[in-house]
Parts: C-alpha cells; structure tokens; sequence
C-alpha cells in the first residue's frame, strides 16, 4: 500500500559544509524519502544540522554554504531549477514555517496580511475574503481577539503569539508539503498541544518538521528520523523508535527528557572541525563503543528500522 | 526569620494597554517571595502570566512600579549598583540575544574577566568554556556561526565568571535540546553545591520544576498563588 503513495521528496546523499576561516560540516550524506500523507519529524540536539538540511533542500541558504547531493521535489530535481521556478514552488506547492519567532515576519507588515499573503499570492484570492481566512487561521491557534490582532504590526506581538502566527502562515495556502522548523520552540505546553492539535488537523498535508521537542515530535509524527553530529543516525515508525530505540544515542536521548530523569551521558558532539574525521561520531560517548567504530557504520535496516550502528551489523 | 537572600515584597508592574479602552494593564500584581541561599525557587506559569515580567524585576531590569526588593535584607534601588548588580546575573531564554552579534565569543567572554580584574588570556578563555563542552575553535565565531545549545553553555560560562549568589535561570533550556538541558541541569546542580548559589528558576515544564526545583511558586495573571516544596 505504501508503494502507492507518490513520493513527494526525495534526498539523496545530500550534504553541507561551509568553508572557510572556521570549516563546518553541517550535513553529512543524508538521505530521506517522503511519500505524500507522511509526517516525518527530525530530532537530535541542537548544532547536529537538522535545520541546515531543511533550508538546504529548500535552496534557503546563503552563498557560504557548499551543498551536494540532490534533491527532488516529485520528480523536479530542486538544485536545478532557476530561482524563479523555485520561487514559484516555495509558498505554493511547498511551504516553510521557520524557526525563530523573532525574524520570520515583515515588521513592517500588518500580521493578518502576512498570514493571507499566500492566500492572495498563490490562490488568487481578493483581499478581503483572504483576510477573514487569515483571522480564522489565528483563531485555530486561540490568540485571542483574533480580528483585532490581524490589524496589528508584529512587533506587539508576544514571541509565543509571533510563532502561532507564523505557522498559521505557512499552513494558510494548503501546500501539499509543509517543512516546519522548531515551530514549537519556546511555546509553553499548553501552546504546544494547540500546535500539535492544528498540525493533526491539516488535511492531505505532508509534513516534514525539525523538532527538539520529543514529546511534541511523538505527538504529530508517523515517522522519525534522529540527527547527530551532521549524520543520520536512526529512522522508524514512531512509535516502534520511541519504544524500542535502537541507536545509543537516542537511547540516551529519550532517557535525557525530564520524565525519566534527566539522565544523562557525559560528554558532547565532536567539534565541527572533527566532524570530516572517520568512524561513529557518537563513539566517544557511547558505552557500547568497541574498535570497530573506528570506521564509519553503514544504515542497518532491522526489520524496517534503519539505525546507524556497528551493533546491528 | 529572615536569612532571605533575596526577598520581594508586594511587587507590582503595568504596562499600557494594547487593548482599546484599556489603558493599562498589570503584569505583576502584589507579588511576595524569598530566595534563599543554596535553594532553587521555581517561577511555573504559563506565556504571558507575569513570570519573565517579576524576574525582570527581581534582577533590576525592571523598576517595579509599587513594592520593595531586599538583598540581603536591606532594600535596592533601581538601577542596581555595585555588589548587587555583580552577585545578581541572569540567564536568558534566547541564547542568541545574550551576545553581541557583531563580537566574536573571545571579545564577548573577555568582558566579565576585565570587570573582575582578571587576567584573561587564551588558556582563562578555553578553561572558561572547556567545561561545558566548547573548545577553543568556538572563541573565534561570532554568535550566528554557533548553535543555540553552544551559545546556552557560552552564556552561562559567561554568568558565572561574575561568581554569582543569585542567578535569574529565564527558562534558559526552553530552546534547547533534551540532553544540553539535562546536561545544563546537572551543570547548575553541581554548581550550586559546591558555592551555595540561589537559582530563580523560570519555566513552564512542570516536569521539569518538579526535577530540578527545591521549592515551586507558580503564577497566573500576574498573582503568585501556590508555594510548596517540591
């Protein structure tokens, strides 16, 4: 059954480095495939490159960055379109919800406007009907005095409000695809489960989401991919990889949350000028390391769950 | 008693109104706490419930508009100056905002280090960040070139150069990862064992007041209304 579903993206080997004075290997040959209905949430610690690969695909980043690799958006290859084809994808077909509440929106835009511009750019809606739509969009969100809000700059706005709007505004146009990134960061957890329910609600959507929040992360996805240190180092059905974590790191990840303890194994990622070197990056914390992870470990599929690891070799 | 490190008294602050007809509106309305030595005091309430608002004040960035706050038992005006200002440091929520974009971390780190007396060279600047995980390729980067967990443990390395007795934790690992919070967590722990530092723990975890906190006060609409031990 899942063969039927189209695949709507598809990563191959893609990769990140920024040279330069301080080299940085952001992404390390990630590959990813997103069939439509998927909601595929992307965890790891901050600085493991999550938010890289999504601004990567989405061709977002800045003239510093080196990406390889490929990328396909149905079967258009994204690196290889001009930037019109790409600007033409971009709020349409695909939408983005980007991480950080405080420079995501045109401070000098009216909020509702904002949330109704896709409505009006790519759905060739008139102003006024794209406008009531955007209050109704807040509303899902409970921002309170919607109407009046919609009219205001977003500079008044609270951090927590802006970044409500801001997915408001990437869900607005109905994109077939939505990438989110940290659309829950900094939101208390009452706003989180608001954010969850609306992200439940979305219909005929795909979902690809950057997250640190595990909890939210189990709450919205059907699968999981984890990060560490520019790499992928686990995927699976969500439930089966917050059951039965394969990976040490994710092990230790889920033993990290609050609700188990905050328990926790010394030590942190390799400096990104380490991250060329070869072997497991996770090996210098890992109680289960042994002379093999010296060399880097091949994707080991077990029964569906793909995990990065010498132990499942 | 009152060996309170840190006391406030009927605090209270208004802001004007964003609401037509509606001139003013409090954020913090008649708000008491004590602070003791060694103790980690959760502040638990949801966005906008007045929480960062009393911290804010507590820490004198903020001049209350009616109550009184003690430091050691005798009353501090706002701005804070000498001792007070020094021993008082806070930890935001937004790493990325506790830096200077334009400075790398070294000219950043170097700053607490010259307001102190202290000699600051390569090796005092790599110690300074070592123990939480940062090597000394970090010093050079400016803050958009690190990750936000990098810049938490940058910016709490830089609180604690001053030597605090009170630090202001403004939900600082609301931003950040589930293992950089536990390590953040045990760092502060440990950290607090070993020179009897006073935390004021901002958040809106429960679950994450109910690990790390002695004590929880929580607040809604600018009232605190429950304190208990945790």
């Amino acid at each position: 059954m899942d063969e039927k579903r189209e695949t709507l993206l598809r990563v191959e080997d893609l990769s990140v480095c920024f040279e330069g004075k301080n080299y940085v290997q952001a992404v390390e040959h990630i590959d990813l495939e997103v069939r439509a209905g998927d909601r595929l949430c992307i965890i790891g610690e901050t600085g493991s490159g999550k938010s890289i690969l999504l601004l990567a695909i989405l061709r977002l980043l800045g003239p510093t960055a080196i990406v390889t690799g490929r990328a396909f958006y149905r079967d258009r290859a994204l690196f290889e379109l001009t930037e019109k084809q790409m600007d033409a994808i971009r709020g349409d077909r695909v939408s983005y919800v980007p991480q950080g509440s405080g420079n995501g929106m045109n401070p000098l835009l009216k909020v509702g406007l904002q949330v109704a511009e896709p409505l009006i750019a790519h759905r060739g809606m008139k102003r006024r009907p794209a406008m009531d739509r955007a209050v109704e969009l807040l509303r899902r969100f409970h921002l309170g005095r919607e109407e009046a809000l919609a009219r205001q700059y977003p500079f008044t706005f609270s951090g927590g409000m802006r970044q409500r709007a801001l997915i408001a505004m990437g869900i607005s146009a109905g994109a077939e695809l939505l990438f989110a990134d940290e659309p829950t960061k900094g939101l208390d957890e009452t706003r989180v489960k608001l954010t969850a329910e609306a992200f439940n609600e979305l219909e005929g959507q795909t979902l690809v989401c950057v997250t640190h929040d595990l909890s939210f992360a189990r709450s919205v996805s059907s699968r999981v991919a984890v990060m560490y240190a520019a790499n992928q180092i686990e995927a699976a059905e969500t439930e089966e990889l917050f059951r039965h974590p394969l990976h040490p790191y994710t092990k230790d990840m889920l033993a990290a949350m609050p609700e188990n303890g905050l328990r926790f194994r010394p030590g942190y990622a390799p400096a990104h000028s380490e991250e060329k070197t070869e072997g497991c990056k996770y090996r210098l914390r890992c109680e289960s390391c042994r002379e093999k992870c010296k060399e880097t470990p091949p994707m080991f599929d077990v029964g569906g769950h793909q995990v990065r690891c010498w132990c499942y070799e | 008693m009152n060996d309170a490190i840190l006391e406030a008294v009927g605090l209270t602050k208004r802001f004007r109104s964003r609401e037509e007809g509606k001139k003013r509106f409090t954020a913090v309305d008649g708000a008491s706490l004590r602070l003791y030595p060694g103790e980690t005091l959760g502040l638990l309430g949801e966005s906008g419930s007045g929480k960062s608002t009393l911290g804010q004040m507590l820490v004198g960035l903020l001049r209350p508009d009616e109550g009184q706050i003690l430091y050691r038992g005798a009353p501090l005006a706002y701005p804070y100056k000498g001792e007070a200002r020094r021993r008082i440091q806070i930890l935001f929520q937004h790493p990325e905002v506790s830096f200077n974009p334009q400075l790398t971390l070294r000219q950043s780190l170097t700053e607490p280090f010259r307001l102190r007396g202290l000699a600051c060279d390569d090796g005092a600047l790599a110690a300074c960040i070592g123990r939480f995980g940062l090597y000394p390729e970090h010093l050079n980067r400016r803050p958009g070139a690190l990750s936000g967990g990098e810049l938490q443990r940058a910016a709490l390395a830089r609180v604690l150069v001053m030597e605090p007795e009170i630090i202001l934790l403004d939900e600082p690992t609301s931003m950040l990862d589930v293992i950089t919070q536990a390590q953040i967590v045990d760092f502060l722990r440990r950290y607090q064992e070993e020179n009897g530092t006073a935390y004021l723990f901002i958040t809106h975890s429960t679950s994450l007041a109910e690990q790390f906190c002695h004590r929880i006060v929580r607040i809604a609409e600018g009232r605190l209304q429950v304190e208990g031990s945790v």
